[in-house]
């Protein structure tokens, strides 16, 4: 996706909101794109599901405006909310309907919903064989999914999907972030999600944003988020060798100024200045290989866990509320 | 506006894909004969137990009940004796019972003849009655009015009823409609020339009683042209004329279908368990926010949700309606169903449809159950809570007349402002009010006050909701 095309679809400016005596939300702003998949992130009560409720409008702002699709959401409430499809928290539905009359019913408050887009969708989702089942008998996972083919049904700009992956298997998730992933770089929908669980979002976003204390503190594409949080002078590598303990002491006289960390008896991860990196590993190997230990493998560790970044900026490892 | 129509179809679907719809309609179906059946069914059992026994064994029993007593010789007026004489007699004569010398006066005029000695008009009578000739009966009966009223038009007019009967062949039964009405015809006809000649000394004082007179000779004439057998209105009348209420055979199908407008109270029970689950049960379930992340005001979905309610309660009405008088006619029969209601005014007969002013009472009694369901919705929007939704609307609905026995006993004059006065429409009309000078129209406003109220309240609450 290349920077020029991109449209803003959601846009919050200055948003802010207050529940009895607690300000949920500080002034916070930011866009998402379309063909992106934004990842909006914070630890529980930092005030995402807020913000989401908003752009959806299940709650109402204070102060701040809203935009989508260059729609105001208060003053052009329909024409905006024309555009969006979400799921808040959990997927509801009326379980004594089938799937089919749950998205029938969604469908018939949407202009232009054909019976071919809702079995479109359906197919899409992989709910064919249970779509005439009543849902109270679906599991979370196939509400999960009927949950996205009802945000998807009226093929809206902006996708708001909060912790979506809530309760989902494994593979339930990869289908999932894969359905996501084609939606925002296929059909150049915007897709704003929500979630705690970092590697998830590390997999399935292009840009995040970090919330705290209802305090948007960074946005970024998600590399730059990873590398900006890395000292940008540095490459870490990742060896595999017959002993790290020996191999550590090796290159502890190698390398004096520079860290290096056993991880487990095999695997050492050394840090070197980012100029000469290579060159430098060279040495190192050589140094290794002429005292006779054996080298399996050297992978660059160029990026760090989101996690990491995340518990970094937050100061807190999601235990505490903030 | 077809996404609105949208939005009620979908809230529609919702109720009947719920048991909960259905249960409440069966129940209806259940309450409509259940009470059918009380009110309608168990006359019909009686009169069957009583038409089975032989008019010949009932004149025995009679016979040797009243001989005890004669024997005994406690019989002081000899009213033993002659009711004696009188079953005697209705046996020797072979009379049964539908025969019009039993259900008529003759043979206790014959029997009360003998008793006072007048062996004139007991010979002519016992002549009638063994012969079995009404006709005699009837030259006698118009000859002792002539001989009352001389050969006048007031005559005239008194044997207008029986020389009516005398030309149609109708026998003198009491249980037949054709001769009570032309009896009531006949009274009427003397009450006009009476009034008439009262009226050209004193024209004000008599005009009232004069207008009656001729409207109950017009209505009873016309029903005799016309072959009408009951006038169904006379079972929506609060009272009837004294002289009316006497003669005139009410019908019982139309008097059960009357009472089974009472039965719009288990209307207004589950409007109003409808109403108090309409919005609280999206929220209970969550599925408030599926309702809400679509392009359609909050305003509009609330719309619909208050137009499928009246919808379904509009259902329920109908169900129960058509299921009351369908039970009407098997207890009762259905050939009084299309008669037409008779109404006069200046001597004029004027047919209406029965079945509309049936109708119109069961609307009036909707309006209370609509107010209270609008309440429930109310309470379910603002509260989120169906129990107390129904609870809070169930006692005004059912509690209201508490209130307003206790508002008037403290001599609250105010109370009349307050819904528990003005719910119930149909006793304002016909009274009597729990407050003075209580009318349909200011009732009216009211209602429509607090109606206003509720859906604000309901719009509002909704409209600000914070999911």
């Amino acid at each position: 996706m290349s920077m020029e095309e991109k449209i803003p679809v959601l846009q919050i400016s200055h948003l802010n909101k207050t529940l009895g005596n607690r300000r949920i939300l500080k002034d916070v702003s930011f866009e998402t794109y379309s063909g992106e998949v934004f990842g909006f992130l914070g630890p529980n009560g930092a005030g995402k599901t807020t913000t989401i409720k908003i752009a959806v409008g299940l709650l109402m702002l204070d102060d701040g405006e809203i935009r989508i699709a260059g729609h105001d959401l208060c003053r052009e409430f329909e024409p905006a909310m024309a555009q969006v499809g979400g799921i808040v928290e959990n997927p509801e539905f009326y379980g004594y309907l089938t799937g089919y009359e749950n998205l029938k019913i969604y469908a018939d408050v949407h202009e232009g919903v054909t019976e071919e887009r809702i079995k479109e969708v359906v197919h899409l989702v992989g709910l064919d064989n249970r779509i005439g089942e009543k849902v109270a008998k679906y599991s979370l996972g196939m509400r999960q999914r009927l949950g996205v083919a009802q945000a998807i049904l009226h093929r809206p700009r902006l996708l708001v999907l909060d912790e979506p992956t809530n309760g989902l298997d494994p593979a339930g998730t990869k289908a999932l972030r894969d359905i996501i992933r084609r939606l925002a770089h296929e059909e150049g929908i915007s897709v704003l999600v929500s979630s705690h669980l970092m590697s998830e979002m590390e997999m399935m976003c292009d840009r995040v944003g970090i919330i705290t204390d209802g305090v948007l503190r960074s946005v970024k594409p998600i590399g730059e988020m990873i590398s900006a949080a890395t000292a940008p002078d540095r490459v870490i590598y990742v060896l595999r060798v017959n002993d790290a303990a020996q191999a550590k002491a090796l290159i502890g006289d190698l390398l004096p100024e520079d860290g290096e960390e056993t991880i487990d008896g095999q695997t050492l991860e050394i840090s070197v200045p980012a100029e000469n990196a290579e060159e430098t590993l060279a040495d190192v190997n050589g140094v290794l290989a002429k005292n006779g230990i054996r080298i399996y493998t050297v992978t660059p560790k160029t990026a760090r866990r989101l996690e990491d970044v995340f518990i970094e900026m937050t100061g807190k490892g999601g235990d505490q509320i903030g | 506006m077809a996404k609105f129509a949208a939005l009620v179809r979908n809230e529609n679907l919702k109720l009947r894909r719920r048991k909960t719809l259905w249960v409440m309609l069966i129940l209806i179906l259940v309450a409509s004969f259940g009470f059918s059946a009380i009110a309608g069914g168990i006359s019909t059992l009686v009169n069957l137990l009583f038409d089975t026994e032989p008019f010949e064994t009932y004149c025995d029993e009679e016979i040797r009940y009243y001989q005890e007593i004669v024997s005994s010789g406690e019989d002081g007026d000899r009213h033993a004796a002659s009711q004696v004489l009188l079953y005697t007699t209705l046996k020797e004569i072979g009379a049964d019972w539908d025969d019009w010398r039993y259900t008529s006066d003759i043979t206790e005029q014959y029997v009360h003849c003998v008793a006072e000695g007048d062996e004139e008009t007991a010979e002519a009578l016992k002549a009638i009655l063994y012969t079995n000739d009404y006709r005699a009966y009837y030259a006698m009966l118009i000859a002792e009015n002539e001989a009352i009223y001389g050969s006048s038009a007031i005559a005239d007019a008194a044997n207008e009823g029986l020389r009516y009967c005398l030309e149609q062949g109708i026998e003198p039964s009491r249980d037949d409609w054709k001769y009570n009405t032309a009896m009531q015809m006949g009274e009427y006809a003397l009450r006009v020339k009476q009034y008439e000649q009262l009226s050209k000394q004193d024209a004000t004082a008599y005009r009232d009683a004069l207008e009656a007179a001729r409207d109950g000779y017009a209505l009873a004439k016309y029903r005799l042209e016309h072959h009408i057998r009951v006038n169904p209105a006379s079972a929506f009348r609060a009272s009837a004329d004294d002289l009316d209420e006497a003669t005139e055979e009410t019908s019982r199908f139309w008097t059960l279908a009357r009472a089974g407008v009472g039965t719009v109270s288990i209307v207004g029970l589950f409007s109003i368990i409808l109403g108090a689950g309409m919005i609280a049960s999206e929220f209970g379930k969550g599925t408030v926010k599926f309702l809400l992340i679509t392009p359609v005001s909050r305003w509009k979905i609330v719309l619909a949700k208050y137009c499928s309610l009246l919808l379904n309660t509009g259902l329920f009405l109908l169900v129960l309606m058509v299921a009351n008088i369908l039970f009407a006619v098997i207890f009762c029969g259905g050939r009084d169903l299309f008669l037409p209601a008779l109404s006069v005014s200046g001597g004029v007969v004027h047919r209406s449809s029965p079945i509309l002013t049936l109708i119109g009472y069961y609307l009036l009694e909707m309006v209370g159950v609509t107010v209270t369901a609008t309440l429930a919705f109310a309470i379910s929007s603002l509260f989120r809570n169906s129990a107390a939704a129904v609870g809070v609307s169930m006692l005004v609905l059912y509690g209201g007349n508490l209130f307003n026995t206790i508002l008037a006993a403290a001599g609250a004059d105010w109370g009349r402002y307050l819904i528990f006065a003005n719910l119930n429409l149909s006793s304002i009309r016909s009274g009597p009010t729990y407050y003075p000078h209580q009318s349909v129209g200011v009732a009216v406003v009211i209602l429509v006050l607090h109606m206003a109220v509720f859906l604000l309240t309901a719009f509002d609450a909704f409209d600000r909701k914070e999911i």
